[in-house]
């Protein structure tokens, strides 16, 4: 549902809500979204009736919902169900597909204060060095794997190459692909086992020292041992950067969530917290099959 | 598919590519048969001396460097006014999303792809003569003229080419651009120009094998039979494929036909070493935006 807080976006015509000031006006689906003084330090991003359309067709619908730092928060539901949608708002990348409209409210919490994403930055692209993300197919360039650490450091953070060679060996080592990278660092990225791949673009997301991690099915196209070395490093850096993640896998949802969120047709469904217990596989797969009757 | 189809298909396809070799080795043969033998000093200088010759110290009459150096002003001058048009006009009609005036622009350039060179020569006869009864009295045929008709000539290969060779590249490149934090500008001159430039150098020599061999507009906008050097971009001035009509048409003996051939194979020399210069150019470039180091 549209209305009338929406004003003009960028390219693709998206439209988005003026600045919030709290977030008290929204009813909460998923997470307490009662103001900043509930959990002032564990909120990492925060939606708020937002809507998505793609043209005529409404992907998101009115999704509240809440990411805390310290948490790997996991997306699950049916394909066409809008996670990998509601995982680029917090990005703004729905803006790169034609046709996009964004109303409501985006927050991501960045220097210590939540912002809203669409007043706050009027071109997306400096949103998108503070907010990385990695997606389903490795998309490393067709260029050196230094080069692709170097690039978006370059161009987009416009570092200086000291600067960039101290990063670039931290966020591969922080990717666990340092050992195995050091001494070929000017071969072609394209050489590397899709497990590497996958994780020289994590390594590339590190780089950029992001507020928060967006992961698209991260493991999809990746065999049993390259997930699971990747989930093993998605649980340290949750530490230090929230993560939020869509996983195509119920197994690795359970592993890996602090929070799971199940959707359905636009909307979120259900969500639970580590703390308070995860629903076990079986029930899953009862509530996804269900989902499935409903669309 | 049956076996025997197969086998059909198979020998076919066989057939099929066998020809462009074949054709290249008659084209090459013939070629070489008939004008290797004039290829020497004369040919190009006609007596002149060397140094003199190409220093335009003592004008050449008889020989085809002056041909030579106005082929080559002519091309530089040619891809100097397309390049930047034509790589533009491509960059804008792949970047740009679905409308009403890019729709119109792309059927422009696909009808300008169809006009024949000797109606592009027409036009920029016509041109001159409007030119002269309006505001350039003492305007005449000349090699700016001559570019001039040929860049429009060449603009729209190099618009398709451009634009098809960013548009086969995959949609996840912009995304990975954009999602790397690269702004609309910056992930086309960083990932999508450097990614897509093997395509785009193939447009920019087709364009220029095309303006390189093209006559029918030359002829009637500046080409002449005896110009010498050229002596700048208002003056007339000789080139390769005029002087090679001019003498395998207007031959008075077989030593004249022969130096008609051997000039064909240096125009073609000249094709070829424009193609390996912009081949060596490309590895260079992509080696050096890949950062790719070979260790052995």
């Amino acid at each position: 549902m549209m209305t009338d807080t929406m004003h003009t976006e960028h390219d693709s015509g998206a439209t988005a809500s003026p600045d919030m000031t709290s977030g008290t006006a929204c009813s909460a689906e998923c997470g307490s979204l009662s103001g900043d003084s509930a959990l002032p330090q564990s909120v990492a991003a925060r939606l708020c009736d937002l809507n998505v359309f793609f043209g005529k067709r409404q992907v998101l619908n009115g999704i509240s919902f809440e990411a805390h730092n310290h948490a790997v928060t996991v997306l699950i539901g049916r394909s066409g169900s809008g996670k990998s949608t509601l995982l680029r708002t917090f990005n703004r990348l729905n803006e790169c597909f034609a046709g996009c409209r964004t109303s409501g409210h985006a927050q991501v919490l960045l220097e210590g204060t939540l912002t809203d994403i669409h007043t706050s930055f009027p071109e997306p692209a400096a949103l998108r060095t503070r907010v990385g993300m990695v997606f389903q197919t490795p998309d490393v360039l067709p260029v050196s794997i230094r080069r692709n650490m170097t690039l978006p450091l370059q161009h987009a953070l416009g570092l200086t190459p000291p600067v960039i060679a101290v990063r670039v060996e931290r966020a591969l080592r922080d990717a666990g692909l340092w050992d195995e990278v050091c001494d070929r660092l000017d071969a072609p990225a394209e050489t590397l086992s899709g497990g590497q791949q996958q994780r020289l673009c994590l390594a590339r997301s590190l780089a950029m020292r992001p507020a928060m991690l967006l992961l698209d099915e991260p493991t999809a196209s990746l065999d049993n041992v390259s997930s699971r070395t990747i989930e093993a490093l998605l649980g340290q850096l949750k530490d230090r950067y929230p993560v939020i993640m869509v996983s195509h896998s119920l197994g690795q949802a359970l592993r890996l969530a602090d929070r799971l969120v199940l959707m359905g047709s636009g909307r979120i469904l259900r969500c639970w917290d580590r703390q308070n217990g995860l629903p076990d596989m079986e029930t899953l797969e009862l509530m996804l099959e269900e989902t499935a009757c409903c669309e | 598919m049956s076996r025997p189809a197969t086998y059909f298909v198979r020998t076919a396809v066989w057939g099929a590519a066998l020809i462009v070799p074949l054709a290249l080795a008659a084209l090459t043969g013939v070629l070489v048969t008939r004008g290797a033998g004039a290829l020497d000093a004369n040919l190009f200088f006609g007596g002149v001396p060397a140094l003199q010759a190409m220093t335009g110290r003592i004008p050449v009459w008889d020989g085809i460097w002056p041909a030579c150096a106005g082929t080559l002003s002519l091309l530089g001058l040619t891809m100097l006014l397309a390049l930047g048009p034509g790589i533009g006009c491509g960059i804008y009609l792949a970047t740009s999303t679905a409308s009403r005036a890019k729709a119109l622009l792309g059927f422009a350039v696909d009808l300008l792809a169809g006009i024949p060179s000797i109606v592009m020569g027409l036009f920029g006869f016509t041109m001159l003569l409007m030119l002269r009864r309006t505001i350039a009295p003492n305007a005449g045929a000349s090699l700016l003229l001559a570019a001039c008709c040929l860049a429009l000539l060449v603009l729209p290969v190099l618009v398709s080419t451009t634009r098809a060779a960013l548009e086969s590249l995959p949609r996840q490149l912009h995304l990975t651009g954009a999602a790397m934090g690269l702004g609309k500008w910056q992930t086309l001159r960083h990932i999508l120009l450097p990614s897509s430039a093997r395509g785009i150098l193939g447009g920019i020599l087709l364009a220029a094998g095309r303006a390189a061999e093209d006559t029918a507009v030359i002829m009637l906008t500046g080409a002449v039979a005896n110009a010498g050097l050229p002596a700048g971009v208002f003056s007339r001035f000789e080139a390769l494929p005029f002087t090679i009509f001019y003498r395998s048409s207007q031959y008075r003996d077989a030593l004249e036909l022969e130096q008609g051939f051997a000039t064909t194979l240096v125009l073609l020399v000249l094709s070829l070493s424009l193609l390996a210069g912009a081949s060596k150019l490309q590895r260079t470039l992509e080696q050096r935006w890949q950062g790719i180091r070979d260790d052995d």
